[in-house]
């Protein structure tokens, strides 16, 4: 073989690997100058977006409508600067926004055919919605399970009661998991159409993810529509007043939960049981003592535990359940929550 | 036939083979590709930190089989409970440790004796006690007879309690975010009954509280040429066939399953050095032939690192276990093979195993010896010995390096230039040695195992804080 041939072959083998070199170096460098970038464009955006004039703020959106990176940088800092910006300048920021065109921009996104510019135009949409009410509900059909999410995200961003009550109607029929709905519905904004849907919707299932939705709000208006379906719904809608109930944390709601560790369901007593952990008060006392010996492990675990919250009753009674109980489970259950309580690093504040 | 013509027909045939493996690989590194710059597209519309922070989402039972782990056990055990995931349990399973790893645990995290009620019941060596922990009740210790991690992983199963389990190696550390991205593709997609995460290596980065904060390459060769096969193997190979639906292998380091799908498939297959592969065969298996719709996916983003060997000996152990797990996983369920009942599984990915990954090592070695002894006695044009040495290079140094511009498109983990051309030139320097050490070890390991070898070989751990 010839000279010539090994030094073809060995320049050829050297010059691909010079050149794969280089192509994974200029993907470094290009990243690396697009983040640069990116970032100082973000700032000069949440500058302009919380101190500029409208009509520079319209000049620099119009620049923005310019390229894609921009558009996106421009939605970060809106998203950044908006919960720390006054009514007023809200306003302002709204008006040059949309005299710019940036929102006719994301409307022709979400409307497209192709799936790549639908997922820029939600994207956009979850920044500038809050601008302009949006055309979304479309969306909450697409093929893609990832734009119908980010769809719903975007329809909360308004946090008006018709974005409320669109997220509602989806509970009972969009493809798109109740979690991710109950997430966006839950907040104070919410919770008056929220409540008023608990009295009124059909579907058992969708009553029951309200119910959740009440709970996480955190508002303690939402409590009394969880009362009544505690007393009046379907075991699921029970589990999950339970829980709305334990995170609301009303001693108003102790009565109606005490009567929930008596239902028939083992799952609403553990999670009465549960919520009763979450709201400390010497009326639960007995009731959760009785609950130590429940035919569910589950009921009886949740039951010590909630004791130990209770302070110095709660660890009376347990003590007494590990000593003398008749029933071998509840003896455990108490001896295992003294347990793990004495070896607890730092006890907790008495609540009773 | 001579000789000479036995030579240069099996050097043809070597030839159609290397063609054959590249052109799947080429297949791969374009599917790899595809996936990921889809995934980048639509990254940013995922909400992970809500789904990490929801108490709305599915709640995760994360099980950690842990045998002589007592350097890292309470690291790892720290790492997992500070994932931003919120509704989850660990449930570390010790394995008849016969170092302190109970001891250790017991103690860093208060724990006491409690009854837990087993929620299946799978066959596994007796349970000696569970503990629960008063300082974080979201732990759960299970200690048992050594019984091996399949073993162990079954304990776990029969103790967690929550829906999904991802099951996890004690010497770990998972993102912040892991658990939410892999949960992520259950809520997309609520067929999937199993999901792999990236493992990636860190070693010569920095772990601090138990996160790992600054992510470097380390100096030593081997574990660089580690890194650039993880890279490769990850980010083309399993992303390529996740994207075909043919998915065959979720990392035993890092992977998160439908628990009730795989309590009834049996649970981990304790009699196989590679449960992780023969899980996800057997996944295949059982829901096919249930009539199942199901789907087990690779997702590049979700991160897991571990410590990788950083000598040849712990190395070649390790590589050693995985191949005579694969191969066993391919025997067992052999009868999938080619067959349509159990689609593309049985028809494509599962031959392509068998050819080119089981047989693969026995296949170069054989090329190894052949080509140059053809060339030797000339039986073979030199011409023709050069181009096919420079093809077989050549495509190994096109598919390092389409992993490392994939890794540099969507991740860039390695922020320090430094890194990334200890990651050059570990890509070259591979085709010079390692890739024909790593051939032999995995031949070896088909011999071990047609000689009888059960024995996983021992793994030296020192720990992310060594």
């Amino acid at each position: 073989m010839s000279g010539t041939v090994l030094a073809a072959v060995a320049y050829a083998s050297f010059s691909l690997l010079v050149c794969l070199a280089s192509l994974v170096a200029a993907k470094k460098l290009a990243r690396n100058h697009s983040e640069r970038t990116s970032r100082a464009r973000a700032d000069r955006f949440a500058e302009a977006l919380a101190g500029a004039g409208p009509v520079e703020l319209e000049a620099r959106a119009r620049a923005a409508r310019r390229s894609r990176a921009a558009q996106e940088d421009l939605g970060v800092a809106l998203a950044r600067v908006r919960p720390g910006l006054e009514p007023e300048r809200i306003e302002v920021v709204e008006g040059a926004l949309a005299a710019a065109g940036l929102v006719a921009v994301v409307e022709r996104l979400l409307g497209s055919r192709s799936s790549g510019r639908r997922t820029r135009g939600v994207l956009l949409a979850t920044w500038f919605h809050g601008v302009r009410p949006l055309r979304l509900e479309p969306l909450l059909r697409d093929a893609d399970p990832d734009i119908r999410i980010a769809a719903v995200r975007a329809i909360a961003i308004r946090r008006t009661p018709e974005a409320a009550r669109t997220l509602i109607r989806l509970l009972a029929s969009a493809p798109v998991p109740p979690e991710r709905i109950v997430e966006r519905l839950a907040g104070a904004w919410s919770v008056p159409v929220v409540a008023e849907s608990l009295g009124a919707v059909q579907d058992a299932g969708v009553r029951a993810w309200l119910a959740e939705a009440l709970g996480l709000a955190g508002d303690p208006t939402g409590a009394p529509p969880l009362m009544r379906g505690l007393e009046t719904g379907t075991a699921e809608e029970r589990v999950r007043a339970c829980r709305a109930l334990g995170r609301l944390g009303l001693r108003a709601s102790i009565p109606a939960l005490i009567r929930a560790l008596n239902d028939e369901d083992d799952s609403v007593r553990a999670q009465a049981a549960r919520a009763l952990e979450a709201i400390p008060d010497a009326r639960s006392l007995a009731p959760l003592g009785a609950r130590l010996a429940d035919s569910s492990w589950w009921v009886r675990a949740n039951s010590a535990r909630a004791l130990v919250r209770l302070g110095p009753p709660g660890l009376a009674l347990l003590e007494l359940a590990a000593g003398k109980h008749r029933d071998r489970f509840a003896r455990q259950r108490a001896s295992e929550a003294l347990t793990l309580e004495r070896m607890r690093p730092r006890r907790r504040v008495v609540a009773a | 036939m001579s000789v000479h013509e036995v030579l240069g027909v099996l050097s043809l045939v070597l030839l159609a083979y290397t063609i054959a493996l590249n052109l799947n690989y080429t297949l791969l590194l374009g599917l790899g590709w595809a996936e990921i710059a889809a995934y980048v597209r639509r990254r940013p519309l995922r909400d992970y930190d809500t789904v990490a922070r929801s108490e709305l989402s599915t709640p995760v039972s994360i099980l950690v089989p842990a045998y002589d782990e007592e350097p890292v056990i309470v690291e790892s055990v720290r790492s997992l409970l500070a994932s931003s995931y919120r509704e989850l349990e660990v449930v570390v399973v010790n394995d008849g440790s016969s170092d302190g790893t109970l001891e250790r645990l017991l103690e860093a995290f208060a724990m006491a004796e409690i009854e837990r009620v087993p929620r299946a019941r799978l066959e596994t060596q007796e349970v000696r006690a569970v503990y629960g922990s008063a300082s974080e009740p979201r732990l759960v210790l299970v200690d048992k007879e050594n019984g091996g991690k399949a073993d162990a992983l079954n304990a776990g199963l029969c103790h967690a309690r929550y829906p999904l389990f991802c099951a996890v190696d004690s010497d770990t550390v998972l993102d912040r975010d892991a658990l939410a991205r892999l949960v992520w593709q259950f809520q997309q997609a609520p067929e999937t009954v199993g999901v792999g995460g990236i493992v990636r290596i860190a070693n010569g980065s920095s772990v601090r509280d138990a996160r790992v904060v600054d992510v470097q390459t380390p100096r030593r060769l081997l574990v660089n040429l580690q890194i650039v096969e993880y890279l490769r193997a990850f980010l083309t190979g399993r992303t390529g066939w996740s994207r075909l639906g043919m998915l065959l292998i979720v990392s035993g380091a890092f992977g998160l399953f439908r628990r009730d799908t795989v309590i009834a498939a049996g649970g981990y297959d304790t009699t196989t050095v590679g449960e992780d592969a023969e899980l996800v065969f057997r996944l295949h298996r059982h829901c096919r032939e249930q009539g199942e719709p199901y789907k087990i996916s690779f997702i590049a983003d979700p991160v897991c690192w571990t410590e990788a060997p950083a000598d040849a000996r712990t190395l070649s152990r390790q590589r050693d276990r995985w191949q005579r797990g694969l191969v066993e996983s391919l025997w067992r369920h052999r009868r999938m093979i080619g067959r349509p009942r159990y689609g593309l599984v049985g028809t494509v990915a599962m031959p392509y195993f068998l050819i080119f990954e089981a047989l693969g090592p026995l296949i170069e070695l054989i090329g190894y010896l052949v080509v140059p002894t053809a060339f030797a006695v000339g039986a073979l044009d030199p011409m023709f010995a050069l181009l096919y040495a420079t093809l077989a290079m050549t495509y190994g140094l096109v598919f390092s390096f389409g992993a490392l511009r994939i890794e540099e498109l969507a991740f860039q983990r390695y922020r320090r230039w430094r890194c990334l051309v200890r990651l050059v030139v570990a890509a070259v320097i591979e085709n010079f040695g390692y890739r024909q050490w790593n051939t032999l070890v995995r031949a070896r390991a088909c011999w071990r195992l047609v000689r009888g070898s059960r024995g996983w070989g021992e793994m030296a751990r020192t720990g992310f804080g060594a």
